[in-house]
């Protein structure tokens, strides 16, 4: 198989992809007092690259299972951002929208596989769907998307362990943003990296140091590339920091702003940081960022109102589809 | 042709049957390469040993029903579901719900249960269905012989809904006369596995042959029990057990798993609801205690409910 490589014009689209996941997540945030939103926002704020880099350019075939800070992965993926906003708005759009939470929707025509707000408990189903593809005799490659804190689940292990011994073609990515809730890395987790656990399973595990969009996209096309191929799972942790507060709500933060400014300089902006490449290599300019932007809060009215428009589910919903 | 086979036998004949016409269906489980030869030599990666690793196994079977699959999943020993329980109730009774209906999880769920006499103690001993019997979006099954067995294991395996399939220990014990040709028997059908007049008894698994066993006895005391098996506990056929006490009056369940909160107590909140009038003498539960399930043989036989135990509770009432 013959890895795709990336041009000019992919990496302005992850860069839109970026924006436009930043750019949603700040406006649930802006809505999430006005009690209008019937969801939480675990947003990717500073994480946009990973979910945006791992997904970019996988085949419509491919799975993925996205973790709770997933936002950019379905963006990524083609889900309309207004499809998203009315299901945080409590609307219906369809049949699945109005039973669960944004953050673990499902969407088959998407390649989005359905989670669960329990923590690292994905990690299993992500797995078993790799199995399905491989016992089809597929060529899918599933893409798991996981924090720090999911990796001190029994079920990371145990999922790690199968994919391994199964050789099954799937990508697991930690995004570790060193918190889970409040609880540093530091206080959970012994080891310095993450990835060091791949070796227990006797799979390839791969640190990218930095909010490198580039890097992460290279090494989970690397990861694909061998998945695809049958050579069995990676585990890719990808260090990066929570920008915001956790659930959109101030009162759950516990870090310092020191702290956040230092890992923002330390990991560096996924999105600055492209931006001032793609300027500096002169395939972007200011005029082009302006009209970006201009296009992205246009989508994003245009988006708050769709939701607020449509209809929300009529009660006798609650009582449906219980049993198949 | 009809032939005699037994519980182990119709459980392999039904998923070897449903591996045969539809080939989704695959099966995970610790040892089971070990344990079903010919099936890992009928069907090779479709059958596959895992590691010690039950909640994942559950998950994974879960993720598989996700990408176009039908699992079943082996576990050996039901005290071990506790270990899958996020899974079966965060994860699988939920699909069809979370999706409104355009994803379903069709999955089963096959798990050894009840104590044997033989001391096989407190963590392989146990009946746990009422530990997911408050998760709707799953269906339960217990069969009580080898012929419901293979005919509900195959409607199980071809349900769209994820499925505990609970198999009592002892029942590897009996034997049943099974037609040659296919057949299945829907869930959520209960089975009247003896006529009578004077009092409904409903009970599953090792518990109905205790229960036909006493009914036996009390025959001979002209007593005439109506015994049902339930066979699916969820969904519950409501509709025999409310017809057989219109026509009996008195009712009694029993179970293996502890008294309080278990299926004895929905059964007769249901009656009481629907058939109140009806009754002409309290409804009994014949059941554990409320006791773990003790490794020495003897206080192991304390807390099952025995035929005597049967017998004395049905002449409490008729």
């Amino acid at each position: 198989m013959v890895k795709m490589e990336i041009d000019n014009q992919d990496l302005l689209e992850m860069f839109r992809l970026m924006l436009l996941t930043r750019r949603f997540e700040e406006k649930t945030q802006e809505l999430l007092p006005s009690g209008k939103l019937q969801d939480f926002c675990h947003t990717c704020i500073g994480q946009e690259h990973i979910t945006v880099g791992a997904c970019y350019n996988l085949k419509e075939t491919d799975l993925i299972m996205p973790s709770l800070r997933g936002r950019g992965a379905y963006i990524a993926r083609g889900v309309p951002i207004k499809t998203l906003l009315a299901v945080m708005y409590g609307k219906q759009l369809g049949s699945t929208m109005p039973k669960e939470s944004v953050h673990h929707l499902g969407l088959p025509e998407y390649g989005i596989l359905v989670g669960t707000g329990i923590i690292g408990s994905d990690i299993a189903k992500a797995t078993g769907a790799a199995l399905a593809a491989k016992l089809r005799g597929t060529t899918q490659v599933v893409l798991d998307f996981f924090g720090d804190g999911a990796s001190n689940r029994g079920d990371f292990h145990e999922s790690l362990n199968l994919a391994a011994i199964w050789n099954l073609p799937v990508v697991y990515i930690c995004e570790n943003n060193h918190t889970a809730m409040s609880t540093s890395i530091t206080e959970s987790t012994a080891v310095e990296d993450i990835a060091d656990r791949a070796g227990g399973y006797g799979i390839p595990g791969v640190v990218i140091s930095r909010n490198d969009i580039i890097a992460v996209h290279t090494a989970v096309q690397d990861a694909v590339y061998r998945a695809r191929d049958g050579e069995g799972p990676t585990l890719i942790e990808c260090k990066t920091y929570r920008w915001s507060v956790h659930a959109g709500l101030p009162s759950l933060e516990s870090r310092s702003k020191e702290d956040i400014e230092f890992w923002k300089r330390k990991l560096g902006y996924p999105i600055m940081d492209l931006k001032k490449e793609l300027m500096m290599r002169g395939i972007l300019t200011k005029q082009e960022v302006s009209e970006i932007e201009a296009k992205i809060r246009h989508d994003l009215e245009e988006a708050v109102e769709f939701a607020k428009k449509s209809p929300f589910p009529v009660v006798e919903e609650a009582l449906k589809h219980v049993y198949a | 042709m009809v032939r005699k086979i037994g519980f182990r036998s119709a459980i392999i004949e039904a998923i070897r049957e449903e591996m045969l016409r539809d080939t989704r269906v695959f099966m995970i489980g610790e040892d089971i390469e070990y344990f079903y030869p010919a099936l890992k030599e009928d069907f090779s990666e479709r059958i596959l040993n895992t590691p010690i690793s039950e909640s994942a196994m559950v998950g994974v079977g879960v993720g598989a029903t996700l990408n176009g699959m039908r699992p079943i999943v082996e576990i050996m020993f039901s005290s071990l579901l506790p270990l899958c329980m996020d899974h079966l109730v965060n994860s699988a009774r939920m699909i069809c719900y979370q999706y409104g209906g355009e994803v379903t999880c069709p999955m089963v769920v096959r798990a050894s249960i009840g104590a044997t006499g033989r001391g096989l103690g407190l963590h392989h001993s146990q009946s746990p269905e009422s530990f997911i019997l408050n998760a709707p979006g799953l269906k339960i099954v217990m069969p009580s012989t080898p012929y419901d067995a293979k005919g509900l294991l195959k409607s199980a395996i071809r349900d769209n809904n994820p499925v505990v399939f609970l198999e009592h220990k002892l029942l590897r014990e009996k034997e049943s006369s099974i037609p040659e040709e296919e057949f299945i028997i829907p869930l959520g059908k209960a089975d009247v596995k003896r006529v009578g007049e004077d009092v409904t008894i409903v009970a599953m698994a090792q518990m109905l042959h205790k229960s036909l066993e006493a009914a036996n006895k009390l025959h001979k005391e002209g007593i005439s029990c109506e015994v049902i098996d339930l066979r699916t506990l969820l969904p519950l056929d409501e509709n025999t057990i409310i017809e057989s006490v219109k026509k009996t009056s008195r009712l009694i369940t029993v179970q293996e798993s502890p008294k309080a909160y278990g299926f004895g107590a929905e059964i007769a909140a249901i009656v009481a609801e629907k058939a109140l009038g009806y009754l002409d003498a309290p409804v009994m539960r014949v059941a554990n205690p409320g006791t773990p399930i003790p490794c020495t043989v003897l206080l192991e036989q304390a807390v099952i409910p025995s035929v005597e135990d049967i017998i004395r509770v049905t002449k409490e009432v008729v």
